[in-house]
């Protein structure tokens, strides 16, 4: 199965850089064989075309789901939709609705899955609160067991 | 006594964060308003001290979508500063990728954001379960244009290959001609979108003001890169002269400059490069204007989305063409970029980008840092025609209800394309009655 590791945000907004330094640590781990790993940034309908390549897609990213700075959650697009009331981070609407289209379109990956970290701070500036950079290698960590569970177990939506 | 009171907040976003307000009484309007609230951003002053090299990867960062045209205006101005002629090859590629962004950008437009006012509907979502291949096609069609962007500029957006005198990588020959086949193919996608478009077209409103339009000409094709800036009133005028023809200037309620030249305010994009152009298009595009009805000179900012399929249609005529040229000529994947050699000057660059002309304008020291800049933005030189089309517009649509009313106003806006964003369906809508 062809697989994509996706990273959101946007680094020149504090914590919302989370998800590309988390790419970052990915790469050096080595992520699993044939795994693409994409920097989408802040992406529009862009993201349709990277959806429609893969059959099992991991996004990373910042988030606030209430927890503690650098606490990581993982969940479907479904559990996220659960929780829209609260905002889950600076793509939440636009990233979940490219998902919500793919799927109609019949152009999603079989298999999608977020891993989040709780941000501290997502305002203009460079560079990640302590607590979220202290989180990035068990962000990196978490991005990489979904996928392969996802690859081998089929969990996901 | 009736009152109605409108105020759309945040029309805009990515370019320009707007505001469109309306206030009537008793049958007549008091206030109605195009406000754009965007925070300033200082691209010219940052840029000041910076080395010549770097200045077109900064300032492709002033916009998402025109990221291709500030790149090529950037170059084009630091070039023209130091004396750089490019070669015939990087020209013909220059242009392709100029067709690129226009293709993608034009397509995202017309088929995610204004499809949904033809067919009634708040947003593309809807349209998946009514027209379900239509909004396949479009998707189709907009990732060739990322297709082609990223294989031009080495990335979709934000180019990375387009460096001062030429390409850092250049796409191979085969790499090209599989291109073309794509652009060839999307042949019929395109047309299906007109036709789409074409059946619904009675949902644009009948609403002519006239003004004046600017865009580059050029005498032996529908201007992108080079030319000359053409006015419908005023004729030819040299890029050199193009303060005195933009002539910016600031009002209280906006953070955004605005521009005005013959007329007090001037309309630039699709329409006017139509406008100006429109002998020059390819054939499929001609015939595209002619069963829409549009015609050179047209007044009704609404065509402009329309004017956006004809050019859809052009730039996959035109790109085939030029891809036809290049790999005939015999394409030199190996050439290096034209030698630069820095000094004090002043150069100034004009594109035509999606949404409109672009002026980079620079003045480098001895050393190739950047001593001053300015550029001028198309969005910023529409903004004053928006406020003039919506004080023109508004009094036709006391007699329907508020949504409706409220749809109009965003559809008006939202014909000039200001930006992605700018043209979403996301708006909070606020009524006092």
């Amino acid at each position: 199965m062809s697989s994509a590791i996706i990273a959101l945000g946007n680094p020149l907004m504090g914590d919302d850089g989370a998800g590309l330094a988390a790419l970052e640590w990915v790469r050096r781990k080595g992520p699993p064989a044939g795994a693409a790993l994409v920097d989408a940034g802040t992406p529009g309908f862009g993201l349709l075309h990277i959806l429609a390549d893969v059959d099992v897609a991991v996004f990373v990213d910042a988030a606030d789901f209430g927890g503690t700075a650098g606490e990581i959650r993982s969940f479907t697009p479904a559990e996220v939709g659960s929780l829209r009331s609260v905002p889950l981070s600076s793509h939440q609407g636009d990233v979940l609705q490219i998902v919500a289209l793919a799927v109609r379109l019949g152009q999603c990956p079989r298999h999608v899955a977020f891993c989040a970290i709780q941000s501290a701070r997502i305002a203009p500036g460079l560079g990640l609160t302590p607590d979220v950079a202290a989180g990035l290698p068990a962000l990196a960590e978490e991005v990489m067991r979904t996928l392969r569970t996802m690859l081998h177990g089929g969990e996901g939506s | 006594m009736s009152e109605i009171k409108i105020h759309l907040e945040h029309v805009t976003r990515v370019e320009g964060h707007g505001n469109i307000v309306f206030n009537a009484r008793n049958g007549a309007i008091e206030q109605v308003q195009w406000q754009v609230s965007e925070a300033p951003r200082f691209f010219e002053s940052f840029v000041r001290g910076r080395p010549y090299h770097q200045l077109s990867h900064i300032t492709s960062r002033i916009c998402g979508i025109c990221s291709i045209g500030h790149a090529l205006a950037s170059l084009k101005a630091t070039e023209a500063a130091f004396g750089v002629t490019i070669s015939d090859q990087t020209r013909i590629l220059r242009r392709l990728a100029m067709h690129a962004e226009n293709l993608q950008s034009h397509i995202l437009h017309v088929g995610y954001l204004v499809a949904p006012d033809l067919l009634g509907v708040g947003s593309v979502f809807p349209l998946i379960q009514s027209h379900p291949d239509a909004v396949r096609t479009v998707v189709r069609l907009h990732r060739l244009g990322n297709e082609m962007s990223d294989l031009l500029c080495g990335r979709t957006t934000h180019p990375i290959a387009l460096v001062p005198g030429g390409f850092s990588a250049i796409p191979s020959a085969r790499s090209l001609a599989e291109m073309r086949q794509k652009l060839v193919d999307a042949v019929p996608d395109a047309a299906s979108v007109g036709q789409l478009v074409l059946d619904n077209a009675g949902a644009l409103p009948d609403f002519t003001r006239e003004t004046e339009h600017i865009a580059l000409v050029a005498t032996d094709e529908y201007a992108m890169y080079d030319g000359l800036i053409g006015s419908t009133d005023t004729g030819r005028h040299p890029v050199a002269d193009y303060e005195s023809i933009v002539n910016e200037f600031v009002v209280r309620y906006s953070t955004a400059k605005f521009t005005q030249h013959h007329r007090n305010s001037y309309m630039v994009g699709a329409l006017a490069r139509f406008n100006l152009n429109s002998h020059l298009l390819r054939p499929l595009a001609r015939q595209w204007a002619e069963r829409f009805g549009l015609q050179a000179v047209c007044h009704n900012p609404f065509m402009n989305n329309v004017a956006q399929l004809v050019e859809f249609l052009h730039s996959l005529e035109e790109s085939v063409l030029l891809i036809d040229e290049l790999l005939g000529k015999g394409l030199n994947p190996a050439e290096a970029p034209a030698k630069v050699r820095a000094k004090a000057g002043r150069g100034i660059g004009a594109v035509e980008v999606p949404r409109g002309l672009l002026i980079h304008d620079y003045t480098y020291d001895d050393d190739g840092l950047c001593a001053k800049a300015n550029c001028v933005i198309p969005t910023n030189q529409n903004h004053h025609n928006i406020n003039r089309d919506l004080a023109a517009f508004a009094p036709t649509l006391l007699q329907k209800p508020e949504a409706e009313i409220a749809l109009n106003l965003e559809m008006l806006v939202r014909a000039y394309d200001p930006c992605i964003s700018c043209s979403t369906h996301f708006l909070a809508v606020r009524f006092v009655q």
